[in-house]
Order: structure tokens, then C-alpha cells, then sequence
């Protein structure tokens, strides 16, 4: 086993759509998601998020319409000449349009973003894999650097919208290598992989023991649907009991997951197994009857005085 | 006679691209979709580089 190393992670930002962790150059229309200044193809400092480019091409093509209904205006109004009502009419008739036209752009700025957004994604998707993939390869860089906490904050920025087996995987095996701590910005389901992986076996037992509150349904599950390959593992089975410690924390979960709880309440900590005994003690009738017998015979067999 | 043709065709125009707005509000794409668009995106280039 290779010794672990204290690092310092920074924090990952989640944004609220994923899009919005694209940048894009003005220069040279290159992509990236990682957060660096300068733009890693051309080198200039013109990354803007991908929002705001598609904000100023709306406000760019509203822009023109209204030059085109000001310029008609000012030509209406030039050859009108002398006459002075036909003059009134036209520029009446001028301010009117650019008003209505100028008030409905307003209103509808946030829906022409979003239409450009998607015009983007769909035009320029080429574009945005092969920064993708750049971005991946300057990651691979940094590793050979020997910079290990700073490539996995790559990998993890390119792994939330990249979301393959490969990079999961350099992403949990870097975390292998690092001592993890309890304040540590850490994600567990982004890293869920298709198949059954040991180092992401172990790194799942480390997060139910340091973070539980990031075990949710998709680990769960995940640790069901592998439960023999975990059994198989060395410390596989301590594995599974630390997961399902984490699942006692809702008595939704021991709905759930009553085959896990079942197979693992004798293996749970005293806290943790007063804590399953009590959901069920509750309400035993809204839960499978075996997770039920089973709890009582390890109550009355470990802890009934 | 030109400042008739100019003014209307302002308000031809205006009307148009008011139109146009309203129709297209209609079937703009949620941020979620985008976000669906853009993870459909990625996927799909993950099975052609391999
Ligand atoms: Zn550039």
C-alpha cells in the first residue's frame, strides 16, 4: 500500500447548471472548464463564461434591429421635408416602433440568452469536447509534474461535465493517495462508476466513515448491486457495514436497504445500532419483517442488560 | 411618398421581429434542457473516440 499525503483541496464550486462551469475564449473560440485565467490554447485573457456570450450575442442582434428601425425612422423623417404633418408622422411613427420593439426586447432578453445558449451548444458541441479534451491533457501534464492535489481539482472539474469511467476512475485513485479529512470538500455519486471498482470500493467505505451524509440512494445502490464483489475485497465487509451505519441515519433508507441493515446490524457500532433499533422499534410494522426479527435478536443478544 | 414606404416598413419590420420574439419565447429551451443538450453532447463524442 502506498502512504497517503496530507493535501489541501480547494473548494469545488456547484453551479446550478453544469453549462455554466464552460468558459469560452474570444479569442481563439476555444473551451475549457478549467478555472485559469488565461485561456490554455491562445494564451490571451479572454475567457468569459458561456452565458455571458450568449447574453452579448442577443444584446448584439436586438442591437441591430433597433439600427434598422432608427435608421428607416431618420430616413421617413429626411424625406418628409418641409411638410409638417407628414414630419409629425414620421417621427411619431419612428420613436413609436423603436419603443414597442425596444420594450419587448427587454422583456425577452433571458429567453434569447438561453435560445443563443442552445444554439452554441448545438454549433460549437465539437468545439467544446475537444476543449474537453485539451483540458484533460494539460491535467495528464500536471500529474507527470508530480502535482497530484491540483490534478485531481482538474480532473474533477472536467469529470462534472465529462462524465466517464476513465476519468472517474484517475479521480478516485488520486483520492486514494490522499489523506482525507472530515472538512474536505469531497463528492462521492459523480464518481459512481458502471462497474464494480476497488479503489472506489474502498474510497466509498472512507467517505461512510468520514462524510455519511454523502451516501445517498445512487451509492446505496451502487453498493448493492456489487455486494459480493465488495464481500470478496479485503475489508470489503467493513465496507459494508460503515455503509450501512451511513444508511441508519433516515428511516427511509432502512426501508429501503432492509437486506443491507440486515446482513450488517450485528456489525454496527453501538450508537448507530440503538439508532436502527429505535427507528424500528417505532413503527416495526412499516418495515420488512426479517430486518425486524434480526434487529431484536441482535438487541437481545449484544445489548439487553 | 418615401417617408410613407419608410414608415412602413419600419413598423413591418418591428412587427415582424415582435412576432418572431413571442413566437420563439415559446419554444425556448429550459436550462435544464440545455444541460441535458450539453451532457448529450459529451456523451456522444465519449462513443465516437473510442
Ligand atoms: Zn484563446
Amino acid at each position: 500500500m502506498t502512504t497517503k499525503q496530507p493535501v489541501l483541496l480547494k473548494p469545488f464550486e456547484r453551479p446550478e447548471y453544469a453549462y455554466e462551469k464552460l468558459r469560452r475564449c474570444r479569442g481563439c473560440a476555444a473551451y475549457t472548464v478549467l478555472q485559469e485565467k488565461e485561456c490554455p490554447s491562445c494564451h490571451k485573457h479572454k475567457l468569459i463564461p458561456l452565458e455571458h456570450e450568449a447574453l452579448s450575442r442577443a444584446k448584439l442582434s436586438m442591437w441591430f434591429e433597433r439600427l434598422v428601425v432608427l435608421v428607416l425612422g431618420v430616413a421617413a423623417v429626411y424625406f418628409a421635408g418641409e411638410d409638417v404633418p407628414l414630419l409629425a408622422l414620421a417621427l411619431g411613427g419612428g420613436i413609436l416602433a423603436l419603443v414597442l420593439l425596444w420594450r419587448v426586447q427587454l422583456r425577452m432578453l433571458p429567453q434569447q440568452t438561453l435560445r443563443r445558449l442552445g444554439q452554441m451548444l448545438e454549433r460549437e458541441g465539437d468545439r467544446i469536447v475537444h476543449g474537453l479534451m485539451e483540458d484533460r491533457e494539460d491535467a495528464i501534464e500536471v500529474f507527470r509534474s508530480g502535482d497530484k492535489p491540483r490534478t485531481y481539482e482538474m480532473l474533477r472539474e472536467i469529470g462534472y461535465l465529462m462524465r466517464t469511467d476513465p476519468i472517474k476512475m484517475e479521480q478516485v485513485l488520486l483520492l486514494q493517495t490522499f489523506i482525507l479529512r472530515k472538512d474536505m470538500d469531497l463528492m462521492l455519486e459523480p464518481l459512481l462508476m458502471d462497474h464494480f471498482n476497488v479503489d472506489l470500493a474502498a474510497y466509498i467505505g472512507e467517505i461512510a466513515r468520514l462524510q455519511r451524509d454523502l451516501i445517498k440512494e445512487k451509492t446505496f445502490r451502487y453498493v448493492m448491486v456489487y455486494e459480493s464483489e465488495f464481500r470478496r475485497m479485503e475489508g470489503g465487509e467493513d465496507i459494508l457495514a460503515l455503509v450501512a451505519a451511513a444508511a441508519v441515519r433516515r428511516s427511509r433508507y432502512v426501508k429501503l436497504y432492509p437486506h443491507l441493515l440486515m446482513r450488517y446490524a450485528h456489525r454496527l457500532p453501538k450508537d448507530r445500532f440503538m439508532r436502527l433499533y429505535r427507528i424500528i422499534a417505532e413503527r416495526p410494522a412499516a418495515y420488512r419483517d426479517e430486518l425486524v426479527t434480526e434487529t431484536y435478536r441482535v438487541y437481545k443478544e449484544k445489548y439487553q442488560v | 411618398m418615401v417617408t410613407y414606404v419608410c414608415i412602413g416598413i419600419v413598423f413591418l419590420f418591428a412587427s415582424i421581429r415582435i412576432a418572431l420574439y413571442y413566437v420563439r419565447a415559446k419554444r425556448t429551451p429550459e436550462p435544464r434542457e440545455l444541460e441535458q443538450t450539453l451532457y448529450t453532447i459529451l456523451k456522444q463524442a465519449r462513443r465516437d473516440s473510442r
